[in-house]
């Protein structure tokens, strides 16, 4: 009988300690994500983890982040993330959720039905401006609230550093003209681009220069470079220009080319939000042709315009004539019917002139008569 | 020697004088894009103001206090009216749609940015508190203690846009040259 009672009460004890192995707070356990991590390349920010796997089941994922206001103010508050609550790969672009340059917290859980697990959190808050180099140079105020996220900063504590690529770019000539066309990135970027002339005269005397000075000597050889490539910085110095393109996607016009002269272009992003920008894109030139070319062909256009200007003159008089025949043909009157004195001189004849006319008159007829 | 004196005094005068516009042109402006923050907030502006119900009456008293900011006193008055929202607006609203709640949180985030840039500028005492900048802060307080809380949360919430167009006007220039870069 007692034997029976402890029994019952060691199986009792047994399922009630078995019980919270079991359930936490009325659910079924979940493994939480593991290995929680942000990648940010040109202000593309993307959250992954570690998938929770069970087989055979879809698991879904929530993410939530807190803004560094929010762990300041009201840190019971958890935003749901913009496309992520839930989401069913072990990733999540956060990009619209990290507005503003302050560090963020971020957590995610997983659910399988009604199961859902622990909120892993990342483990140190990401700011999207987070550089190595950036970290050591913040100054550090001693005023609260600023203490907290400060001594963040200083322990140089990011989970990932944002970075930014240099941009691709397409460079055209239209004619003479220099044009490029930049990566379209975003509206949060703006471009700034360096383009300068290389002169071909001073690099070639240099290299020139450089062979026959090393066989004398090291020292005075690598002297010699280190000139060379100075007076080559000044000078492509002096003549570089930068323009800000504020939009990529669209064409933009450089400069007008020299024919003959490499014309370089290097270019390198900037970030408002962040106050940061890109390393420079790789230099890439291009030349125009040479004068030869367009010599002949001033040549030869200038000599068809000459000709141009003396035969359209030309056939447009001969047209002239020909319509002038074809239409209004000079009729040849035989011999007997053309009239010697001048038709005006007969119409002009007034009364007081009557006399002189029958005499010029008379003097024809007398003339007729002499000769029949 | 009284020639000599008023001379001197003259001069000195005119170095204080040149010294202060200085000052003055040495500005500290917030170089950040408003645009961002002016568009979160068209989202929810709507909302916003539907809910405000006391429509006589503004807590940033425009007319009073900021259209009468003098160049030296904006970056006291930004810092005033940035620590009036962070500290107690945004605290004292309560927000349960996460689509609000979203664009709020992230306007308070870019205040707190923009309160850590000016707190650079403070210890370069380049933020120096006149008394009108100081008077025009307490009105604003003032008017916000006279509303009941959740009301004059909602209410500031809502004058959002005016205070934003106020720190883009007066925050440009400067930070356009900065931006240049070679």
């Amino acid at each position: 009988m007692v034997l029976e009672e402890i029994e019952t009460s060691l199986i009792m004890w047994f399922s009630y300690a078995l019980i919270p192995c079991l359930l936490v707070d009325g659910v079924a356990v979940l493994p939480a994500p593991q290995n929680l991590s942000v990648q940010s390349t040109n202000m593309k920010h993307v959250l992954t983890w570690g998938p929770v796997i069970v087989p055979g089941e879809i698991i879904h994922y929530s993410v939530e982040y807190q803004g560094e206001y929010e762990s300041l103010y009201m840190s019971h508050i958890w935003i749901p993330s913009s496309w992520c609550s839930p989401t069913q790969g072990p990733e999540c672009d956060i990009t619209d959720d990290i507005t503003a340059t302050v560090p963020y917290s971020l957590r995610v859980r997983a659910t399988l039905g009604s199961l859902t697990s622990a909120w892993s959190t990342l483990k140190h808050p990401f700011n999207r401006n987070a550089s190595k180099a950036l970290l050591s140079s913040l100054p550090c105020p001693q005023q609260p609230p600023l203490q907290e996220p400060c001594s963040l900063r200083r322990s140089g504590f990011f989970s990932a550093s944002a970075i930014l690529t240099p941009p691709g770019m397409e460079i055209t000539k239209d004619g003479f003209h220099l044009v490029i066309k930049l990566e379209d990135l975003g509206p949060q970027f703006e471009f700034f681009v360096a383009y300068w002339k290389r002169e071909p005269g001073a690099k070639h005397a240099f290299s020139a220069i450089l062979p026959a000075v090393y066989r004398r000597q090291t020292r005075v050889f690598q002297i010699s470079w280190m000139i060379s490539k100075a007076y080559e910085a000044g000078t492509r110095l002096s003549r570089e220009h930068v323009k800000m393109v504020r939009h990529g996607g669209i064409p933009v016009h450089l400069e007008t080319m020299e024919p003959g002269a490499a014309h370089c272009v290097k270019v390198r992003t900037f970030v408002k939000a962040i106050g940061r920008h890109s390393a420079f894109s790789q230099t890439e030139c291009v030349k125009v042709q040479g004068e030869t070319l367009p010599l002949a062909l001033a040549l030869f256009s200038f000599v068809g315009f000459m000709l141009i200007l003396v035969a359209v003159p030309l056939s447009v008089w001969k047209m002239g004539r020909l319509l002038r025949h074809s239409c209004c043909p000079v009729v040849m009157l035989p011999d007997t019917l053309k009239i010697t004195n001048s038709p005006q001189k007969l119409i002009s004849c007034r009364r007081e002139e009557v006399e002189a006319c029958v005499a010029a008159g008379l003097s024809s007829e007398e003339l007729l008569r002499a000769w029949i | 020697m009284q020639a000599q004196c008023v001379s001197l005094c003259l001069l000195g005068a005119m170095v204080f004088l040149c010294s202060a516009h200085a000052r003055g042109l040495r500005r500290c402006v917030i170089s950040m894009d408003m645009r961002r923050i002016e568009e979160s907030f068209r989202g929810i502006k709507n909302a916003i103001q539907a809910k405000d119900t006391f429509q006589n009456v503004t807590i940033l008293s425009t007319s009073e206090t900021l259209h009468s900011i003098k160049p030296l006193d904006v970056c006291c008055v930004t810092k005033n009216l940035l620590a009036f929202y962070v500290d107690r607006v945004f605290k004292d609203h309560q927000e349960l749609s996460p689509q609000i709640l979203r664009k709020i949180s992230s306007i308070a985030n870019s205040f707190l940015y923009m309160q850590k840039t000016l707190q650079q500028c403070q210890e370069q005492r380049l933020c120096h508190c006149s008394q009108e900048a100081t008077n025009a802060t307490r009105i604003i307080h003032d008017n916000y203690d006279q509303l009941e809380v959740r009301s004059a949360a909602i209410k500031s919430l809502g004058e959002l846009d005016v205070f934003l167009a106020w720190i883009d006007k007066n925050h440009q220039g400067t930070s356009a040259a900065s931006r240049q870069e070679t």
